[in-house]
This record gives C-alpha cells, structure tokens and sequence, in this order.
C-alpha cells in the first residue's frame, strides 16, 4: 500500500516535470505592432500596423519589428539567423501573421511597400498567383526563392538612375495613405 | 479621455450625415454622377487659356481640368467632396500643364482613400492660396514637373491620431463601438503634401498640419522646398530616394520627427528649424538614414528628444547647426566619412553619442559644457571633447535600459568605460567660444556707455551712502 502510494508520487513528479518541458518549447508567437511607438529596427521609421509589417522573434524572446521584409532581410544579413527562433510576414489581403518559410511572395519592382522593396506576403499560394496575375506584373515565390532574391529597391534604383527615372508606375498613392483592403 | 473616446465615432457619424444632409439640400441635382457639376460645366465650356472667376459659393466634386486655364475665387469658393466613399473621384484634378489655381477652399471627407483631395499629373501649374481640409492626403503630384505650390494650407481632420502621439496609445475604435457605419476601419491620416515621381517642383510658405507626413518626397528629384511649416504630424518633411533636394527655412514643430531624409543624395538642408520634437518616444529632430554627399548647415534644433540622429550616411557636411536644449543633442551610428565642424551644442542633457562610426572628422565644434584647457592660446581646446557609444550601446540591447537616462550610477559607469579605450569619437580640437558669442562680443564696440553710466550710479550710491549716514 505504501509502496504504491510512491510509486503514484514518483509517477507524479515524472509527469510533471514532462509536462513542464512541453511547456518550455512554447511556439513562438507574433507580437502586435503597437503604431505610433514601434519603429523599424533598421530604417527607424515607424511601423503602421499593416500588411507590410514583419517580425523576429529570437530564441531569448526577445521580438524584432520591421517596416518591410526589405528590413528584416538587412537585419538577417547583418546579425546572421543564429540567435533567431521564428520570422514572420503578414498576409497582404488579411494582415493576419504567417511563419515566413510557409507564406507565399509576390514581387514586383511597381509594388509599393514602405521601404520599396516591393515584395508582398500571401497565406495562400493561389492568392498570389491570382494577384500577379491581375496586376499584370511580378513574380511568384516562395521562402527559398526568397533567399537568392536580389533585394532591389526602387529608390535605391532611382538614386543610381540620376534622375532618368523611367519606372512604370500606376499612380497609386505612397506610404501612409491605407492600401488594406480588411 | 476615456468619455472622447466613446462619444467620438458617434460625433462623427453625426457630423458626416449632417454634412451629407446639408449638401443634398443645396445641390438636390447632385448627387447623381450624370449630371456634372455647375463648375465642371463653367470649366468645360472655357476655351484653353481663358481665366474662369468662380462666383462665390460651395460647389461639389469631383472637378476635372484638363486644358489650361486660369480658376480663380471671386469670394469663397468652396469645393467639397459629396460623399465619404474612398472610391470616389479626387475633389480636383488637374491633369493638364500651365492652369493656375488660385484662392480656393477644397474640403475633402472620404476615408482611407488612396488619391488625394487635391491630385496634379501635368506640368507648370501654379497652385495659390489654396486651403484644403481632409481626412485623407491633401495634394499629390504624380509625375508632375515644375508646378508651384505656394501658399497653401492643408489641414488633417483625423484628430484620433497616434502620429504625434500624447501616449501613442492605439485606441482601437470603430472596431469595439460599432456605431459607425461609415467606416469600421480605423481612419489613416494621409499625408499634406505627396510628392512621387515628381521633379523640379518649388514648394513655398505652404502650412500643414495633423496629418501622416507634412511634405512627402519619393523617388522625386531637384525639388525646392522652403519656408513652409509642419506641425502636430509624424514626419514634418519625409524624403525617400531623392537627389539635390532643397530643403531651406522651413519649420517643423511638435512632429514625430522634423525632417526625415532617407535614401537621399545631394540634399540642402539649410537654415531650417526643428522645435519641440519629444512626444513620442522615437522623436528626433532630424533625422538622416542612407544618405550621401549632402549638407545640413545653419539649421536651429532645440527641444527635441534627439536633435540630430545620423545612421548609415557618408559624405555629409554637417555645419554651423545650432543644437540646444535636447534630450541628446546628437547620435551618430554606423556612419563614415562625414564631416561635422562648427556646431554648437549647448545644453543638451547629453550632448552627443556616437557608435560603430569611424573615419569621421568631428573638429571645432563648441560643446558648452566640455571642460578644457587651451595653452597654446588658438582658441581651441587642448583636451578633447569625447562621445561615449556606453548608452547607445546599452539601450539597443534592452530599451528598458532608457529607464537609466542620467542615473547616477549610469553616469558612473559610463564614466568608466571612458577611460582609457581611445576607441571612442572625439572632437580634439573644440572650439572655446561658440561662433554666437564671439559675434556678439564683436557687435558689443560701445561698451563704453554703459560703464559711464555705470560708474555715475556708483558715484551717485556712494554719495547717497554717504551723505545719508552722516545725518544720523
């Protein structure tokens, strides 16, 4: 009787203790941006709670806010991927937060993002293509095509274009003016 | 607060269905998109070139000119958007080159629009003594050149905003009380002036106020832009990708951020004045990220929690700038090759902090409460004056950290870490008097005068002392 009763105590504990490491490996989970007090930690600009908004969030917990996936890509290439847990993007059309390595890119050079990359984020792969398809330009990619994109930026361009800016361009308002469709 | 809060959508939807209320009784025939306007008819039937005095009154958009014409208000001309629909047309476009417009009042209601109230794609308009009241952007020029904008008001009505936030608290409204059937998203602000794809435009003695970003350039070159004011929005004057940008004599207060050059080459930026930018906890009053070969001289940066904050630049001449009373007065990062001489830093919680940065020429600027000696006699310090990256670096860790701004123990500390490590920015030959005082004591020759009268006051207490001691 007694014997159980330690038994069913150290049965307890073992079990407890499982469970608590189940706990440690908490998912890491996206952080909402707060507008008007989170700034870009590469560009400094504010960060308007929209599509364009990225996060990392690094294995201390610690989470990184980005203007545009431009950014978080600069950041990544400067501190390297050691101390980062997860990358996430937002769906163009719902804001809503994706793991980078399962969302779906659009890219385009007339895509208007806030530092001018030009690249936006889908939850679905379909969603995308049919948005390349009805703007008439861009590209369809995913995370790994992610990694050899050349990073371009319109006004990068424009800076080494001297003036000579032939770009096509749609007329469509800058940053600041809302492009979310929710 | 709280009490705004609630009653807020509830006053707007008030205020915008009585707007709407009041515009159908003055323009029954309107509110169709058949029939066109009285003042789209008076512009349509102008033979290009006429000038068309616009009797007083309200009129309603949306306003086409597409042939160059010369409209101006006889009176008070106002021309206001009929509905709140973001779908709708701009209030007025002017889609041809050489029209003048001149005196007219533009209100503008829809939301979250992507066009402006006030939309330019042609070339050589002057636009004159304009006021514009929106909820969206006041004027955009889209792949326009040379066009005028002068003297123009434009004034954003969100008034919810978090841009140059009291707390940068984002009250979620609309979305909790859904009272508001006009718009259940959250209203953005747009910004006074948009600029992109639009070269060699002169923007003069315009105002802006409470909108996203006062004067807004993309990808738009040899723009001039003087002696306008920006005031209670994000960014005062925003640059992204531009070359030989004139930015002189203009004033941006109670911003987020007074002038924000980004991806910028060959700017002027000159004899500006940044004041009062410290409300939100990332202000400054300039800032400069990713640009080269430009110059910032002769500009006035007082009160802001960051004066100057230069990032990843090189080849920038920054020159008799005068930097007083900031949080910090300058912060320097990952910068190279630039050249900072002749400015003042005077009373600045911290006057400078500098990290990562190098090659950087840092002399002769005046630091007021550097100490140091000068046995040489050439009017500079012997002892450097040095800008320590320990907070800079500290902060960028743990931003909580900010918490320690100025704590005795941080001070020690970061007296400390200077001692020693030669790795830090040094100015090493500061200048002992600032070029204001030198000037002033310069101007003061008839220093004369006073001391006569001075010493007649002497004399004159002196006998009084005197004289009244030897009656008792």
């Amino acid at each position: 009787m007694k014997k159980m009763k330690w038994n069913a105590l150290i049965g307890m504990i073992v079990a407890i203790s499982l469970f608590m490491f189940g706990c440690g490996k908490q998912e890491a989970q996206p952080v909402p941006i707060e507008e008007g007090v989170d700034k870009c930690e590469v560009c400094h600009m504010h960060i308007a709670d929209d599509q364009h908004a990225t996060e990392i969030v690094l294995k201390d917990g610690k989470v990184l806010k980005f203007d545009d996936i431009g950014c978080m890509h600069t950041w990544l290439e400067k501190n390297g991927s050691e101390q980062v847990d997860t990358q996430f993007v937002r769906d163009y059309y719902t804001a809503e937060w994706l793991k980078t390595d399962q969302a779906t890119f659009a890219y385009d050079k007339s895509y208007q993002t806030p530092m001018g990359y030009g690249i936006y984020s889908f939850k679905d792969k379909t969603e995308a293509e049919k948005f390349v398809e009805e703007q008439k330009a861009g590209v369809v990619m995913n995370a790994d095509n992610l990694a050899s994109h050349t990073w371009d930026r319109t006004m990068k361009n424009h800076m080494n274009m001297d003036g000579k800016s032939n770009m096509n361009m749609d007329g469509k308002s800058s940053e600041g003016t809302v492009q979310t469709q929710n | 607060m709280k009490r705004g809060w609630m009653n807020r959508p509830v006053f707007r939807f008030l205020l915008l269905s009585s707007a709407a209320l009041v515009f159908t009784q003055l323009f029954p025939g309107t509110t169709g998109a058949a029939e066109p306007a009285p003042l789209q008819q008076m512009i349509d039937q102008a033979r290009p070139g006429d000038t068309v005095a616009i009797p007083e009154g309200q009129y309603s958009g949306p306003i086409r000119v597409t042939k160059p014409l010369a409209l101006v208000a006889e009176g008070t001309v106002i021309i206001a958007s009929p509905s709140p629909e973001p779908g709708r047309a701009p209030v007025v476009t002017i889609a041809s080159d050489h029209v003048t417009m001149q005196g007219i009042l533009i209100s503008d209601r829809r939301v979250n629009s992507a066009d402006a109230a006030l939309v330019v794609t042609g070339s050589y308009n002057v636009l004159e003594k304009i006021g514009i009241a929106t909820w969206g952007t006041g004027i955009q020029l889209r792949e326009a050149e040379n066009n005028t904008l002068h003297n123009i008001r434009v004034i954003g009505q969100v008034k919810d905003g978090n841009a140059a936030g009291d707390s940068g608290h984002n009250h979620n409204h609309g979305a909790a009380t859904s009272v508001q059937p006009v718009s259940p998203v959250q209203i953005r602000k747009g910004n006074g002036i948009d600029l992109f794809h639009s070269h060699h435009n002169r923007i003069v003695s315009n105002q802006v106020e409470n909108v996203n970003d006062g004067i807004y350039l993309e990808n738009s070159n040899g723009n001039q832009i003087l002696q306008n004011t920006v005031q209670q929005s994000r960014y005062g004057f925003h640059f992204m990708g531009t070359l030989d940008t004139l930015l002189a004599d203009n004033t941006g207060s109670e911003n987020v951020t007074g002038a924000m050059l980004m991806e910028t080459s060959r700017a002027t930026v000159q004899n500006n004045q940044f004041f009062k930018q410290k409300n939100n906890p990332n202000s400054q009053g300039i800032l400069v990220y990713d640009v080269t070969d430009s110059q910032l001289h002769g500009n006035w940066i007082e009160g802001n929690r960051v004066g100057l904050y230069l990032e990843n630049s090189s080849g920038v001449d920054v020159r008799n700038n005068r930097l007083l009373l900031n949080f910090i007065g300058m912060q320097v990062k990952a910068a190279s090759g630039n050249t900072l001489t002749a400015n003042q830093f005077v009373s600045n919680v911290i006057q400078a902090q500098a990290q990562d940065s190098n090659t950087e020429s840092f002399a002769g600027n005046y630091w007021d409460n550097l100490q140091t000696l000068d046995i040489d006699g050439d009017k500079r310090g012997d002892l450097p004056f040095e800008m320590n990256p320990f907070y800079l670096v500290l902060t960028d860790a743990v931003p909580a950290y900010q918490l320690f701004f100025q704590a005795p123990g941080f001070v020690f500390l970061e007296n400390l870490f200077v001692s020693g490590t030669g790795t830090s920015i040094r100015d090493d030959m500061p200048l002992l008097a600032s070029p204001a005082d030198t000037a002033s004591a310069q101007a003061s020759g008839r220093s004369w005068a006073a001391g006569i009268i001075g010493a007649l006051l002497l004399a004159g207490s002196i006998y009084m002392m005197y004289t009244g001691g030897k009656r008792q």
